[in-house]
């Protein structure tokens, strides 16, 4: 075949550079396009032009095979921009979880939270910050007033923590897993945890952290609620657990429930994942987080995200006053789980925002996902993910049905790979196009959150043998077929109901 | 490059929202000037067009580049300053990329600027390459193709292909051709093969010439092609299977029983290892460019 192909008489004249330049752009209508095509196959010269002054196209993870059903549509942005708030809320929980002690410990905390989104892990020295300024600063929440135990408790803390830093390193080179260890706020975790772990210093500064996320995920500041700092938080707490549960539609709800805890042991014992129950919680019981306090290592931006993600809510011991169920098991996944939220969130929710109007404005909510989100979470794909955020993408279908993609509008790409006698019909795209929705024959439908690095599929059972011709967001997820039919989804696409009937 | 006529006075309302679509003026073009460089692309793309057809081409034409490159050309400093705010680094950075090395990248880049200046003297009268640029696609892609076309020329030397011609005029001495094989392939398959490669579509030949003939990768016959390399992969897939289906039909027809059909298929692997040298090296591209001042 070499030797046919080769021997073919090569054609005397040649497209001018406008028209293979045209070609290269897929400029060319489809007649002059197919004489090109045509005279190509015959002239090798031409090829090594046209391959040589094909642009330099940004690197692109090549989606094989979209994934399976899975059913994930994505909600409207400001909700998941909610979502991705209650859910930072919920890390901030299970960080401030073990280690809530008044004083300086939480204040440095929630110092180095609010410092941590470009996030060069830098632990604070310890005590340097007074609780009460770091409560008012750090947060934006009016300081709360500390009790005359509180205040004798960080005066302890200063020494406690300076010792506790010593072992922030040490804790940043572990494995994720919260801290055993020492006596004091580590709660009842059903997450492993090693022994190994260096405690973790519960800080005071956890109803500032509490109160952080309250300010990114309502307007409504929580419910006040006088007295001891376990009932402020267990009152917080339950705030957040009612938004998460509530928002929360995809994921599995991650436990809530923040055990507060003042003496429970670091060490692991008995329980379930290795450490022991915490205690219940006793109101005033500031001399127990004193206890604690002396026990735990400083949270830093080197090691919050291990704690936060490997840190498993359990149910409150009896007595408590809580309002949250049973923690799953799940709840690491759902950790997991939350930073990709978060990330997404985040990517969507810019463009989005502004379109579809959310309650919440993006940087505020981003930013703080991105603060909790910090460093860590970057891997070498998160990395090429970031790059491609940068980049606004625009999309087409060509007469022949492929989907393309071009993020200069003069170089288009096929974006999906077409397979069998898939061609599609129209498509729906937001947050600079980075989020895209096609629909093509036979029912199918196709969603990219990542400017077509990486597919859904999401067949439409109601109109299979239909081409979906128009999408749409009109009170849910609409899709409008070749029959006349018009589907609407209110759950993410999963189900659809036919919103017309011809 | 002839002077076209200009667009008859009921495109001039269309005309002249293009050319103020184009910013012209800002270049030194005037209108006039302007009509007749839309008289040339049209008469030369789609000759005998009708006026609504005509409008519909130059709409789809890159306007404000291309005033910018007949600004150029008239030797309007503003254009140039343009120009070259936009596209010296470019230059620089697409021969690079196109050389794979600084110093020849650069070197071809600025053979590139003499062109375009219009230091190159035709008929004697000073012609500038930018003045062949017709809107048609980007000014970009258009300077990457004129930059992609000259390497080619200049450096066939060092590419795949080798041509002969040229190597005989360095004075490079050629050893006597092989002799083929005592026994060579029926005739009937190549007959057979190339009425099957005749039936196949143009982009079927292209994937099969840039994959057999270039040595191109997937990816690479996927981004001329503008589709995913996994398209390619399975139409290759596709292709070979129909080819061979194809030609043990023509095979057949020819007189071949099936059995045959088969073993000329299996053909002469040494044959083929030397006939495809000898075809590849007496391969001899006619002339490259009309554009490079040849008519």
């Amino acid at each position: 075949m070499r030797q046919r192909l080769a021997a073919r008489q090569a054609p005397q004249t040649h497209p001018d550079p406008d028209l293979l330049t045209a070609y290269v752009e897929q400029a060319l209508g489809e007649t002059e396009r197919n004489q090109v095509v045509d005279h190509l196959a015959a002239c090798s010269q031409c090829r090594e032009v046209v391959s040589l002054s094909l642009a330099e196209q940004p690197v692109e993870a090549v989606a094989a095979r979209p994934s399976t059903v899975r059913g994930r549509f994505w909600l409207p942005a400001f909700r998941w921009t909610a979502v991705a708030a209650t859910v930072a809320i919920a890390a901030a929980l299970v960080i401030e979880k073990p280690w809530r002690h008044a004083g300086n410990s939480e204040t440095q905390f929630a110092q180095k939270v609010s410092n941590e989104a470009p996030a060069t892990p830098a632990a604070q020295p310890a005590g340097n910050i007074p609780a009460e300024k770091s409560a008012a600063t750090a947060s934006g929440a009016p300081a709360r007033s500390i009790s005359r135990g509180e205040a004798q408790d960080n005066l302890g803390l200063a020494a406690s923590e300076t010792r506790s830093s010593e072992r922030t390193d040490e804790a940043r080179a572990k494995p994720s897993r919260v801290a055993g260890g020492q006596a004091g706020g580590v709660p009842a975790q059903t997450a492993t945890v090693p022994a190994e772990q260096p405690p973790l210093v519960v800080t005071a500064m956890v109803p500032p952290v509490v109160a952080q996320p309250q300010r990114l995920v309502s307007p409504q500041p929580p419910p006040k609620v006088s007295g001891s700092d376990v009932a402020l938080r267990n009152t917080q707490r339950d705030y957040v657990n009612e938004n998460l549960l509530k928002n929360q539609a995809a994921a599995p709800a991650p436990t809530q429930t923040v055990e507060v805890t003042a003496e429970a042991p670091l060490v692991e014992t008995k329980s379930t994942n290795g450490l022991p129950p915490a205690p219940a919680p006793k109101a005033g019981a500031d001399g127990d987080r004193v206890q604690a306090q002396k026990s735990e290592p400083l949270i830093t931006a080197g090691n919050v995200k291990d704690r936060a993600f490997n840190y498993n809510l359990q149910a409150p011991a009896t007595g408590e006053p809580a309002a949250s169920p049973a923690p799953d098991k799940n709840t690491l996944d759902s950790m997991n789980f939350a930073a990709k939220v978060t990330k997404k969130v985040k990517e969507g929710a810019k463009g989005a925002m502004a379109k579809i109007g959310g309650a919440q404005p993006p940087s505020v909510a981003s930013g703080f996902a991105s603060s909790m989100a910090s460093p860590d979470l970057k891997s070498a794909e998160a990395d090429q993910e970031a790059k491609q955020e940068a980049a606004q993408f625009h999309w087409r279908v060509t007469s022949d049905g492929i989907l393309q993609k071009s993020s200069d509008l003069s170089h288009w790409h096929e974006a999906y790979p077409q397979e069998g006698d898939l061609q599609f019909r129209s498509f729906f795209t937001m947050g600079q196009g980075h989020q895209v929705w096609a629909g093509g024959n036979n029912g199918t439908l196709v969603h990219s959150w990542n400017g077509g690095v990486k597919w859904d599929t999401l067949k439409v059972p109601e109109a299979n043998g239909s081409d979906i011709t128009s999408i749409s967001i009109d009170d849910g997820w609409q899709i409008k077929t070749s029959n006349g039919q018009t589907f609407v989804s209110h759950d993410q696409g999963k189900t659809w109901v036919p919103l017309k009937q011809n | 490059m002839s002077v076209g006529s200009k667009p008859a006075e009921t495109l001039k309302p269309a005309v002249r929202a293009l050319f103020e679509k184009s910013r012209g003026e800002r270049y030194g073009l005037t209108f006039a000037a302007f009509e007749v460089v839309l008289e040339q692309v049209a008469e030369k793309y789609v000759p005998g067009a009708t006026p609504q057809r005509k409008v519909e081409f130059w709409q789809e034409l890159r306007l404000e580049e291309l005033a910018l490159s007949r600004g150029c050309v008239a030797g309007h400093e503003l254009a140039w300053q343009e120009f070259l705010t936009r596209y010296r680094e470019k230059l620089y950075d697409i021969a690079r990329g196109i050389t794979k090395e600084d110093s020849s990248g650069r070197e071809l880049a600025d053979s590139i600027y003499a062109d375009l200046y219009g230091l190159s003297e035709r008929e004697g009268r000073r012609v500038s390459r930018l003045s062949f640029y017709m809107g048609r696609g980007s000014l970009e892609g258009w300077l990457r193709t004129v930059l992609a076309q000259e390497f080619v020329n200049r450096y066939r030397k060092t590419k795949r292909l080798v041509s002969l011609e040229e190597e005989a005029e360095d004075g490079v001495q050629f050893a006597s051709a092989e002799p083929f094989a005592a026994t060579s392939v029926d005739d009937r398959l190549g007959l057979a093969t190339d009425d099957a490669l005749n039936h196949l579509a143009a982009e079927d030949r292209l994937i099969l010439a840039a994959y057999y003939l270039d040595d191109r990768t997937l990816t690479e016959i996927g981004r001329m092609l503008g589709v995913h390399e996994s398209t390619i992969s399975r139409r290759m897939e596709k292709l070979l299977k129909g080819l061979r289906k194809q030609v043990m039909t023509g095979l057949q027809a020819r007189g071949m029983n099936r059995g045959q059909a088969e073993e000329a298929l299996e053909t002469d692997v040494r044959f083929l290892t030397v006939e495809v040298r000898r075809r590849l090296q007496d391969s001899r591209p006619p002339a490259f460019q009309q554009d490079k001042g040849s008519d």
